[in-house]
């Protein structure tokens, strides 16, 4: 199959005050048309700059990067791609009809054609009853509405969203779920980047997670799952605030959970030890399942163990008691 | 034939963008009261009010284009970037020398129609002290407009290259420079030390030469350009202008942004 998007030991280094970051490094990326592609990464990871190489806003250092066979940057490639910057940059000053016409027209969509695209895009992110308000007038949510709305108007066979739910309501992040659900059963390639293997794991084919500038992993959704089977997740009471560091000792991670209750997610050979740590704290075991209880767990616990205390994900683990 | 179509589209954008500055205005307005109020500069002689009147209107014309060349030219595009509104544009299918020809257009011709609005009303205000209609005027304007043309362009290459305030104080020194008349070097030849004046003939060489565009002293004094003058200045600051948008073109394709 074609590719959509291929890089080649992309690499992006910024000069900065004497000091390099590395904000990227040698980036192997094939993805497939038709693939929905999640990017994972915390903050300051790489997403972004990997996501403005695609589009040409900046230059690579070194390697090579083509964007539906075309080189990335070109007007040929850009012409099939849509684009959601993170942050919504718009004309505040304009009405959002009146740009969406300019941007159309910038992509050369036939006249007769544009004022339907407009309208259909609007009413797809649910913005048509403001296609006369001027953007300034508009909300964060509306603005990111806005960008979806103008990343469509091309009807592009590949889209690129940085950070698509951000800033929107659990609503607003369900529509646009639900929205590039629909855009993958039209067949379009997506590449999208979050914060959260969360908002992501229901609408993607593919995850890789990059962190500080580096390709960690690239998994199959369904390979990630397979994990799932081998390990066991309990919730107990902590009535005595012993049990916890008595396991955090054996080098167990504990959860803690708002309603006070535990949560520990260990390999099927450990549990007998840890039933009966438990039952020596006089504490109760309320739940016990297999597999982990969210994917965000899967990812930080099997994909990378070794880092999932580091500094850099504790934003992935609200609370990891010491 | 969709390069042009892209080229005009980011022109539009540019002029809305820029034609709600508030400088534009109160610019216009004094110049145009300083055209208007012209005659009253002058004694009741009438044989020296009309040279006295266009030598004013002129120069206020001229300045006027200057100031607000430099002022929409100074950051219009480093704001672009720095506000980041020129990612949804550049991420359509354009080049960023479409970008950079299309904003060049947008802004010369906001330039060019402020021009044009005070051009009129000078040529009215020469009729109405009976000078009948004075065609050297919308000649000076032309000319006037091709200045700020070379100005601007170099403003835009100049902002992509650095902060604002060198690429405005560069512009500034090049334009003088580039308007020091060449009689006029050679009278300073004898006052200034040697080497500034080699250094300021050197420059010249490249440098636009602005001081030809000025086509003050012919009106006012009412002589006849020499035939083809019009026509040599008008491709002589059509080139240059090219050139330097070619340059900034170039210059800004590999900019990270
Ligand atoms: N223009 C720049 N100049 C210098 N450093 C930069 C620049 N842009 C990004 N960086 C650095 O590159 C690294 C990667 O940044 P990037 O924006 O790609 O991260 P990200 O994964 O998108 O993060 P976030 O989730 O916060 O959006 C960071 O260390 C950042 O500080
Ligand atoms: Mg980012």
């Amino acid at each position: 199959m074609a590719l959509a998007i291929e890089t080649e030991q992309l690499s992006k280094i910024y000069s900065s005050e004497r000091k390099k970051i590395y904000a990227l490094e040698n980036l192997n990326l094939q993805i497939e048309e038709g693939n929905v592609f999640g990017f994972i990464g915390p903050n300051g990871a790489g997403k972004t700059t990997a996501i403005k190489l695609f589009m040409g806003l900046i230059s690579p250092t070194s390697g090579k990067v083509s964007i539906m066979g075309k080189e990335a940057g070109s007007p040929e490639s850009k012409k099939e791609v849509g684009y959601l910057s993170e942050i919504a940059y718009y004309y505040t000053f304009m009405e959002a009809e009146t740009l969406l016409r300019y941007y159309a027209s910038l992509k050369l969509i036939p006249r007769n054609e544009i004022k339907d695209r407009i309208d259909i895009n609007l009413k797809l992110v649910g913005l048509d009853d403001r296609k006369k308000q001027k953007l300034k007038s508009f909300s964060k949510g509306m603005l990111q509405r806005f960008g979806i709305a103008l990343s469509l108007i091309g009807n592009p066979k590949l889209l690129i969203l940085d950070e698509p739910t951000s800033g929107l309501d659990p609503i607003g992040r369900k529509e646009v779920k639900d929205i590039i659900k629909r855009l993958k059963n039209k067949g379009i390639t997506i590449f999208l980047s979050s914060h959260h293997l969360s908002e992501v794991e229901t609408v993607c084919d593919t995850i890789g997670v990059i962190n500080k500038g580096k390709m960690v992993c690239i998994k199959k959704l369904a390979d990630l799952l397979n994990y799932d089977k081998k390990v066991y997740t309990l919730l107990f009471t902590n009535k005595n605030q012993k049990i916890n560091s008595i396991l955090t000792q054996k080098g167990f991670k504990i959860r803690e959970e708002k309603d006070g209750f535990l949560r520990l997610t260990t390999a099927q050979e450990n549990l007998s030890e840890v039933f009966k740590m438990i039952a020596e704290a006089e504490e109760t075991i309320t739940d016990l399942f297999p597999g982990y209880s969210d994917l965000e767990e899967t990812f930080f616990n099997l994909i990378m163990p070794e880092k999932a205390n580091s500094e850099n994900l504790s934003t992935k683990i609200e609370k990891v008691t010491i | 034939m969709n390069t042009l179509q892209q080229v005009l589209i980011i022109a539009r954008l540019a002029v809305e963008e820029n034609i709600r500055k508030k400088i534009l205005y109160i610019l216009l307005f004094f110049s145009f009261l300083l055209i208007a109020f012209s005659a009253s500069f002058t004694s009741f002689n009438l044989g020296a009010q009309l040279p006295i009147m266009k030598d004013i209107s002129l120069s206020g014309i001229s300045l006027f284009g200057i100031i607000f060349t430099l002022s929409i030219f100074l950051n219009v595009i480093p704001n672009e970037i720095e506000h980041k509104t020129i990612y949804p544009i550049v991420t359509q299918p354009i080049t960023r020398g479409i970008y950079i020809l299309g904003k060049y257009i947008g802004m010369m011709l906001l330039v060019a129609a402020n021009l044009i609005i005070l051009g009129a009303e000078l040529m009215i205000v020469l009729f109405i002290y009976g000078d009948g209609w004075n065609w050297m005027v919308p000649q000076a304007i032309v000319l006037n407009i091709l200045q700020c043309g070379i100005l601007g362009a170099i403003m835009l290459l100049f902002s992509l290259i650095t902060s604002y305030p060198l690429a405005l104080s560069t512009t500034i020194f090049l334009f003088i420079v580039g308007g020091i008349s060449s009689p006029y070097v050679k009278y300073l030849s004898g006052k200034l030390p040697e080497t500034l004046i080699n250094g300021i003939v050197i420059l010249k060489l490249i440098l636009p030469k602005f001081d030809c565009f000025n086509i003050k002293d012919a009106i006012v004094h009412s002589h006849n350009l020499l035939p083809g003058y019009f026509l040599w200045c008008l491709i002589y600051g059509l080139a240059y202008i090219a050139v330097i948008i070619i340059l900034a073109a170039f210059t800004f394709d590999r900019k990270d942004l």
